[in-house]
């Protein structure tokens, strides 16, 4: 994973949409032909991710999407930071949440258009990947 | 499922009706106009508008939902991140003429039953004496709220979704206005 979590902009000038595919690349997965991140949740449009350590997979999936967008605080108004949020010039935001019901942490991407969906980050169970 | 601007809430939105509008304000409040708290500034009174996060339990198959709520505050919290320039005072100086409370209503549709009833409040639209704004959420799923300046009633932006069209599901969405008291009674 990348450094710490913070405010401000990012250094690069990364996009929501060339962040995103960065990633699929990385991953092997292949959005054009409808392929997704994890596997398919409980929910709608929600998927699973399952890793070892799942704080530091959604920290690192986050740290990847975050790159050219506005950083900020999620519950800065309380002593308890819930999470991260990147804003992106084009109004694509990012979400990440440390803590979902689910218990693990959560990943939101939104880009207003056609990308909408939510991916958790959990133990490795049932040898499933 | 339900997300209604609760009683209370309403009731502090209309204690700003016929206010003049100072400014908005908010923690985290970017360039993108996005915070997840927004502080309305009257010369009178000062509410706090937030969207709450609602996780709702998987197996009933809705996703994160987000619920609409308002609250009187105190201007110096709203001065606290009115210093650090997190603010955006366009349109400042108007009376706030008339406050309307946007609701989506989506229907799920998958082998001619309901599959989904979905009624949210998605926005709250301010009318000047002269322009407007509104606080509209992002998303139907996250905890986030966007300033539109100048949009009228019937051009608030987009609001993210998750139900959309699949090769079994249909989504319609049909769009209310409300005034407070309209608001008041379908609680």
């Amino acid at each position: 994973m990348g450094g710490a979590l913070g405010g401000g902009f990012s250094s690069s000038g990364g996009t929501f949409h060339g962040n995103l595919n960065n990633l699929a690349r990385l991953n092997n997965v292949n959005l054009s032909s409808g392929e997704q991140f994890g596997y398919l949740g409980s929910g709608r449009n929600v998927r699973v991710i399952e890793a070892v350590d799942p704080e530091s997979a959604a920290k690192d999936f986050f740290e990847k999407m975050r790159t050219g967008g506005q950083v900020t605080t999620l519950g800065s108004m309380n002593s308890e930071i819930k999470g991260f949020r990147v804003d992106f010039k084009d109004g694509s935001t990012v979400v990440l949440r440390l803590k979902s019901k689910s218990g693990g942490p959560a990943i939101s991407l939104n880009d207003k258009k056609n990308i909408n969906f939510k991916i958790h980050f959990e133990t490795i169970s049932n040898g499933r990947k | 499922m339900k997300e209604l601007i609760s009683k209370g809430s309403l009731h502090a939105l209309a204690g700003i009706e016929g206010q003049m509008f100072l400014a908005i304000a908010g923690p985290g409040l970017t360039d993108h106009k996005i915070a997840e708290i927004l502080y309305v500034v009257t010369e009178g009174k000062v509410i706090e508008v937030r969207a709450n996060l609602v996780e709702y339990d998987p197996q009933e198959n809705l996703d994160d939902g987000c619920e609409m709520s308002v609250m009187e505050s105190q201007l110096a919290f709203a001065e606290r991140f009115m210093s650090e320039g997190k603010m955006l005072a366009f349109n400042a100086r108007q009376l706030i003429k008339k406050i309307t409370v946007i609701r989506h209503n989506v229907k799920g549709l998958e082998s001619q039953r309901i599959s989904l009833d979905y009624v949210t409040d998605v926005a709250i639209h301010f009318e000047l004496e002269i322009g407007s704004f509104a606080l509209v959420k992002t998303s139907y799923h996250d905890e986030l709220l966007c300033v539109a300046y100048d949009v009228a009633i019937s051009e608030i932006p987009n609001i993210g979704s998750r139900y959309v069209d699949s090769v079994t599901e249909h989504f319609e969405t049909s769009v209310q206005a409300l005034t407070i008291e309209q608001a008041l009674t379908e609680l």
